[in-house]
């Protein structure tokens, strides 16, 4: 069955409410496959689709499981094939204009303030608007691996809010979903000549005879090479290579010959008068290039702490491939690194693998976005506003006492089943809500989510129903309930006697009927424990 | 008192409190947390000894690199006029320090007049030699105080873990805890200002029961702390954070922690709120012996003036109601506060009316226990070719001091020796007040 045939399969089999949000086939499939390739196995599918997309329901992963490796890579990496609308964020770029025109043209000091007043709410709504349209995205998506590589490069070029505005945010964020496994040369270049990156690294203001450094350290440092591999006057030269970068009226890019320096550059040893798509090529030529590309890559899908001889192997096939990210993320999904027992529950989930995945893997019909969105930021990762330009720390960083407390307790917000009121006087909104009231939001600017509300309405507009799972799976028995959920949300094995407390949620249980509000609510708790276990929060 | 070793898990989980009496070294494979959630009677055992030695460090962090030049003002060299141009902060605004030749940023009012009291101390042109300009790597420098970067422990880290000190032992007021604080067991807890409740995923006291089994050493969970997987170091935080977060909320609820803040301001800025929350817990006697609180975002590539004024603003109104609060409450004599950053800036301004990144800069040092005053020479502005500030000081100059004379260790023990002496920051006991 190719992807296309596979997607519209599952569309027909989907019950009415449900968002088309996965590629799978039918349960089960005994597949034809080629004697030479053997089937993935379900530890090795769950895996992939945990590291390669937002990790996988039963079906999905029985699927997958039923292809061979390379198959089941192909299915994740060409994703193209799959279609997928993905409506655009919708906005009216004129509205915005016509705004600024207003109050451009304003010379009364009322008019002024009113027209400011208004841009700023409209533009508050529109950056929330960006955040949960890329949430809705994440969690509908057939094409998981699209919408991770697209955050991977979000927090590796990093643009943000509040310095960059939810527009030019907006386009970065299509344009790097186009080049998200294109070559990685193309979008370094596409990514020099950004208007959200122009923005946030102040390019518009490295002119000729005045340098700003602040692009070129960082294209050095953090997005293609890595510290070490440069020396301080190679940054000095390459900002003279950048002059000239700067955005037009309609915040496009636009080259300014007049304020570009148009001298001889020496950089790594070699002198020419370099452009900035040529000293990204001779970025490229340098042996780190690779290697912290890699590197990059290999923390990202294999272990948070790469073995140097392995950076190297992967280095030598990016070469290879001439930085094809779509081609090295096959080598590196194909590999026996990545299918290692090491690797696998080797890292924390991030907020949004957390998040995203277990909304994914309850079949959860429509989350309310913007809680969501919210949920992800308290959790430390709060889209188009990275802490600094070196993007998140990841991995351990994102685990805390407070992000530990909130990561628990979120899974209560997605069954939905509590009072808001109650879910008010609780830890979230209280800790929150009594903290935000004690300090004024514009006073100092920290790294923090610019929410000025925290709403803790139920995630869901009704709670979370377990029924259709209980029924689809003919679930009767408390050790069939148990060993359900805990294939379907921790993915692992357990020792011995683990699970024992969780076995006397059913001890009183009235009857095993799906429709049954005791055995929801028991679920519902089931659920809420299994999401509270150190093993549910790694992948 | 004998120091009774135990050799194997099954040995210690065997013979519980009996132990206790034989002065038990806690074993390595098992954190600390994890014997108090055990044992909780056994928890005065572990608090650390109160008197003398429960002095108290506060380490602030002006997130981003400030700009010192611009902080600690050389306002009587001309080419400091010369060299900063329109970005130089006029003459006639500096708020010149007495005893000095240099002045403050008129936005640094209320560190002046805790300097006038005797309250403050300030340390010109600290650094390091080879100085890098990245956040990441030269903020390494300064956490783990090995400018070699051979250390991947932070300097109190390292004091903690030669401690055997409890997790709550230093608290770090944001998000997460700083590399700081890491030791090689050590890590330290967070807490963001305000109380952790409990579990809020069910009301049932059944499940919340089986919550606080999966979450603990019993049902298999001991398997989790012992090695270095993902799934350990979450339990481990799961375990340190139960702890920390009880101690937390038992000290925001004792009457003791009822202060008067309204020195911090009405609409309280972050930085504000954090300092307040430590004065809380200090006030209701955590026993926390270091607490960390960054402030920023100091990273002033662009139109520095307004912002900067505005950070040492913050910085400033948040110390000195910190300070004050602490001094009306009879508990400053306990406390020294140390200011870093992880880099000064250059002399020039950028086309963008900003600075880039830099070396040498000033830390700033509060307490009633200090030798009060400016130390330490300012950076060469004279020389044309010099683009940055060369440093004057070695900083572990100051932590060694801090080392010595505030924690009662010994420098060595925690860093390598080849920067220098310690210098005197602390008035020694007998001697002159102010």
């Amino acid at each position: 069955m190719t992807p296309l045939r596979c997607f519209r399969f599952f569309r027909a089999m989907l019950p009415l409410g449900l968002v088309a949000f996965t590629f799978a086939g039918p349960v089960a499939v005994a597949r034809a496959s080629d004697d030479a390739a053997p089937p993935l196995g379900t530890d090795d599918a769950a895996h992939l689709l945990r590291r390669a997309g937002f990790g996988g329901s039963p079906e999905q992963v029985a699927y997958v499981a039923s292809l061979s490796r390379r198959e089941a890579v192909d299915l994740l990496v060409d994703y193209d094939a799959i279609p997928f609308a993905g409506e655009p964020y919708p906005h009216n770029p004129e509205d915005i204009r016509v705004l600024e025109d207003k109050l451009a043209n304003a010379t009364d000091l009322e008019d002024q303030r009113r027209y400011a007043k208004v841009l700023r709410r409209v533009n508050e709504v529109h950056l929330s608007g960006i955040r949960r349209w890329w949430f809705r995205r994440m969690v509908a998506t057939p094409r998981p691996l699209e919408e991770r590589m697209t955050l991977f490069w979000h927090g590796h070029f990093v643009s943000a809010h509040p310095k960059v505005g939810w527009m030019p945010l907006y386009w970065q964020n299509r344009t790097l979903r186009e080049h998200a496994v294109a070559n990685f040369r193309d979008l370094a270049k596409a990514v020099s000549r950004d208007p959200a990156m122009i923005l946030y690294l102040d390019m518009a203001s490295n002119v000729v005879g005045h340098a700003n450094e602040n692009f070129a350290r960082e294209l050095l440092e953090l997005f293609l090479l890595g510290p070490g591999h440069y020396t301080e006057d190679d940054v000095q030269e390459i900002s003279r290579v950048f002059t000239g970068y700067r955005l037009d009226d309609d915040r496009h890019f636009v080259f300014d010959p007049k304020l570009h320096d148009d001298g001889e550059k020496t950089i790594f040893g070699k002198t020419a008068n370099f452009d900035g798509d040529a000293l990204i090529d001779l970025i490229f030529e340098q042996p780190a290039c690779a290697v912290y590309l890699a590197r990059a890559l290999y923390e990202e899908f294999v272990l948070p702490d790469a073995p140097d001889d392995r950076v190297q192997w992967l280095a030598s096939e990016i070469r290879r491939l001439d930085f094809d990210v779509k081609e090295t993320l096959r080598v590196l999904l194909s590999s026996d690194d990545f299918f290692a027992d090491e690797a696998r529950f080797s890292r924390v989930r991030s907020p949004i693998e957390l998040i995203v995945g277990v909304v994914r893997m309850l079949e959860v019909a429509e989350a309310n976005s913007t809680g969501l969105y919210t949920l992800a930021c308290d959790m430390g990762q709060d889209v188009f506003h990275a802490p600094t330009v070196a993007g998140w720390d990841g991995d351990r960083a994102w685990i805390t006492s407070q992000t530990l407390a909130l990561r628990y307790n979120f899974a209560r917000h997605i069954l939905g089943d509590q009072d808001p009121e109650v879910a008010r006087n609780r830890q979230l909104s209280g800790r929150l809500t009594r903290g935000r009231e004690q300090f004024s939001m514009m006073a100092d600017v920290m790294t923090t989510p610019s929410l000025s509300e925290v709403r803790h309405n139920a995630l869901l507009t009704r709670p979370w129903d377990p029924s259709p799972i209980l029924e689809r799976y003919s679930l009767r028995s408390a050790d069939a309930i148990v060993e359900h959920f805990v294939d379907r949300l921790l993915q692992q094995p357990l020792a011995e006697g683990r699970l024992d407390p969780v076995m006397d949620i059913f001890a009183g249980a009235t009857s095993f009927d799906p429709e049954s509000a005791d055995l929801k609510g028991r679920v519902r708790d089931l659920v809420a424990l299994l999401l509270s276990m150190p093993e549910s929060q790694i992948m | 008192m004998n120091d009774h070793r135990v050799t194997t898990r099954r040995e210690f989980l065997g013979r519980g409190l009996t132990l206790l009496s034989t002065g038990l070294t806690v074993p390595a494979f098992l954190n600390r947390s994890a014997w108090a959630l055990a044992n909780p009677s056994d928890a005065p055992l572990i608090a650390p000894p109160t008197g003398r030695d429960d002095r108290i460090l506060v380490v602030i962090q002006l997130v981003g690199g400030n700009d010192g030049l611009n902080t600690v003002i050389p306002h009587e060299n001309d080419n400091y006029y010369k060299r900063r141009g329109i970005y130089a902060i006029p003459r006639d605004t500096v708020l010149p320090l007495s005893g000095s030749d240099v002045a403050l940023h008129p936005a640094l009012v209320g560190v002046r007049r805790l300097y006038d009291d005797g309250l403050a101390s300030i340390i010109q042109g600290a650094g390091y030699p080879n100085p890098d300009h990245s956040h990441f790597v030269s903020g390494r420098v300064w956490e783990t105080a090995a400018p070699s970067l051979t250390m991947p422990t932070g300097w109190l880290g390292r004091w903690f873990d030669a401690n055997d000190a409890p997790v709550e032992s230093a608290l770090a007021v944001d998000r997460k805890t700083p590399l700081l604080f890491k030791g090689e067991r050590f890590r330290g807890g967070s807490v963001d200002g305000s109380p952790e409740d409990a579990w809020c995923g069910s009301d049932d006291p059944e499940v919340q029961e089986a919550f606080r089994r999966l979450n603990s050493l019993g049902a298999g969970g001991h398997e989790l702390v012992e090695d270095d997987s993902a799934a350990s170091y979450v339990t481990r935080i799961a375990m340190d954070s139960r702890v920390t977060t009880a101690k937390v909320s038992e000290a925001l609820e004792k009457p003791a922690a009822s202060i008067d803040t309204s020195a911090f301001g009405k609409n309280a800025t972050k930085f504000a709120f954090r300092l307040s929350t430590v004065t809380k817990l200090i006030a209701a006697g955590m026993p926390t012996r270091v607490y960390f609180v960054p402030v920023g975002d100091f990273d002033t590539h662009a139109d520095q003036l307004p912002k900067h004024q505005h950070l040492l603003q913050v910085y400033a109104d948040g110390v000195e109601a910190f300070v004050r609060s602490l001094e009306r409450l009879k508990l400053l004599d306990r406390v020294t506060i140390l200011t870093f950053s992880e880099f000064g800036r250059r002399i020039a301004v950028n086309s963008s009316g900003g600075t880039d990144h830099g070396e040498a800069l000033p830390m700033f040092l509060f307490g009633s226990s200090l030798n009060r005053g400016v130390h330490g020479s300012h950076p060469d502005l004279d020389d044309p070719d010099l683009d940055n500030l060369h440093y004057t000081v070695d900083f572990r100059r100051i932590y060694a001091s801090i080392l010595r004379d505030w924690l009662d260790t010994d420098p060595s023990a925690i860093m390598s020796s080849r920067y220098g002496a310690p210098l005197d920051l602390f008035r020694k006991a007998g001697s002159d007040a102010k």
